[in-house]
């Protein structure tokens, strides 16, 4: 693992005691060579983080296996001090908020205030409640007159910001967001900054391509190469290191 | 109106016709009446209207017509009350909405769950259906019958691939926000609608009920 830095940020970081700890993972997928090998980071309360890394390098595959999606070949994942096995599965999503890469995942209700109120309510969410919070976070993303539409109305940016106010309604502590700028256009994708770095999470994990836009919403990056961590490190100095990222095949500025 | 309030009344008027007594011509005809009324209300298109109740009743009669022109007839008329409601409920759908209509079908809890997720799923599949059709359209797809054949059978094979990929990742991110095998889906009525509905049921089982009765009367005074 290549460290750019020997920033105050990265020295502090301990790697047993965070919130979501990852500790030699390896995934394969059935009959196939592992596309993660030996997988290990730390994330800490206040951890903002981009996840980095070629197309196909196993971004959303690593996503997966930190919600249970998938099940790692070998390896540990643990959230909240909780390890993640299939009994935990259900306590430790508790805690995680998860956008996937396609809205259409996501929103399968009716209406997308339903699909909002979803998750609150299948936690034991009063209705009135659960509907109060779907609405004020509809009107955050200017999404109000929508509330009652189904989600096949809404164009691509509107689906992104739908799926990630199902998220949100769900209060979670730790939020990991698989590309979530797809498809949104750069007022959108301000507004969506703004209203990460305000979140009362604990830990923002993020997916993404969009380089820029991650040096503005997080602090640190992790970059997957060749199904490795090949760099764990605050991303300013990463995003100005043009070499290094076009040696990950990130060239930057495209 | 509310499209869930619109699904129940239609169906309230095909559930009385249905149970009409066989050859109540009467209340037949007061039920077309309100079919019509219904129609004028709700205003489908006339034409794809038409197209749509000329194909159903085909199909129908092949089958009621073997029973003899007598109970044929009734069958068929009943019928037709019946599908001009419907029509006009399903042609004056809004895009998309069958599954905000669905939410307040008086069906069990498990049945109109499945109903829901099936609807939005079926939305889904086609408009993957449609991006690969316009795909293949861009590309030329042209050529020899065998060549087409083998185009249609390669996107269903796609289609049938991604639908099961779809379903994994849609079950997943219900599961991830804490899905327990109960969708939460609230009924919708207010008060008014409600009134209206129970006003129409009223009146529908009284119609209904008229028909046996007058039969009976016709009967017995025979």
């Amino acid at each position: 693992m290549k460290s750019l830095t020997s920033n105050p940020q990265t020295s502090t970081r301990n790697p047993h005691n965070g919130i979501v700890e990852v500790k030699n993972l390896v995934y394969a997928y059935p009959r196939q060579e592992p596309v993660l090998t030996d997988i290990s980071f730390s994330l800490n309360t206040g951890d903002r983080v981009a996840l980095m890394g070629a197309t196909g390098s196993g971004k959303s595959t690593l996503l997966e296996n930190l919600i249970g999606l998938k099940q790692p070949k070998s390896g540990t994942i643990s959230i909240n001090h909780i390890p993640l096995e299939p009994k935990t599965l259900p306590q430790v999503r508790r805690y995680i908020g998860f956008s996937f890469q396609d809205a259409n995942d996501q929103l399968f209700m009716p209406t997308i205030l339903e699909d909002i109120t979803f998750g609150p309510r299948n936690y034991g969410v009063p209705p009135a409640i659960a509907s109060d919070r779907a609405r004020q976070l509809l009107a955050d993303f200017g999404l109000a007159a929508y509330a009652n539409r189904s989600a096949h109305e809404l164009s691509g940016g509107q689906r992104r910001l739908a799926a990630l106010a199902a998220i949100l309604a769900l209060e979670p502590k730790i939020l990991i967001l698989d590309e979530p700028t797809t498809g949104l256009d750069p007022a959108w994708r301000r507004h969506l900054a703004q209203v990460l770095l305000n979140l009362p999470v604990q830990v923002i994990l993020i997916a993404s391509h969009e380089l820029h836009w991650l040096g503005k919403v997080t602090q640190r990056a992790l970059v997957l190469s060749g199904g490795r961590i090949a760099v764990d490190s605050d991303i300013q100095p990463l995003l100005q290191d043009g070499e290094t990222l076009e040696n990950l095949g990130l060239p930057i500025g495209w | 109106m509310a499209l869930p309030l619109r699904l129940h009344l239609s169906l309230v008027i095909v559930v009385g016709t249905a149970l009409l007594k066989q050859h109540a011509w009467y209340w037949l005809g007061v039920y077309g009446a309100i079919a019509f009324i219904w129609l004028a209300v709700l205003r489908p298109p006339i034409r794809q209207m038409g197209g749509l109740l000329g194909t159903e009743l085909i199909f129908l009669s092949l089958v009621a017509l073997p029973l003899g022109w007598e109970r044929a007839s009734f069958l068929l008329v009943r019928s037709l009350v019946c599908l001009i409601v419907m029509n006009s409920f399903l042609l004056t759908l809004p895009p998309h909405s069958f599954g905000i209509a669905l939410k307040s079908l008086p069906v069990p809890a498990a049945l109109k769950e499945n109903l829901l997720l099936a609807g939005q799923y079926l939305e889904i599949l086609l408009s993957e259906v449609k991006r690969m059709q316009r795909s293949a359209q861009l590309r030329g797809l042209n050529g020899a019958s065998g060549w087409l054949r083998y185009a249609s059978a390669a996107m269903i094979g796609t289609l049938y691939i991604r639908s099961l990929d779809r379903a994994e990742r849609v079950y997943g991110a219900m599961v991830i926000r804490g899905y327990n095998g109960k969708l939460p889906v609230d009924s919708i009525f207010t008060a008014k609608d409600r009134f209206m509905l129970l006003m129409a049921w009223a009146i529908a089982i009284c119609f209904t009920l008229s028909s046996y009765r007058v039969v009976h009367l016709e009967i017995f005074n025979f």
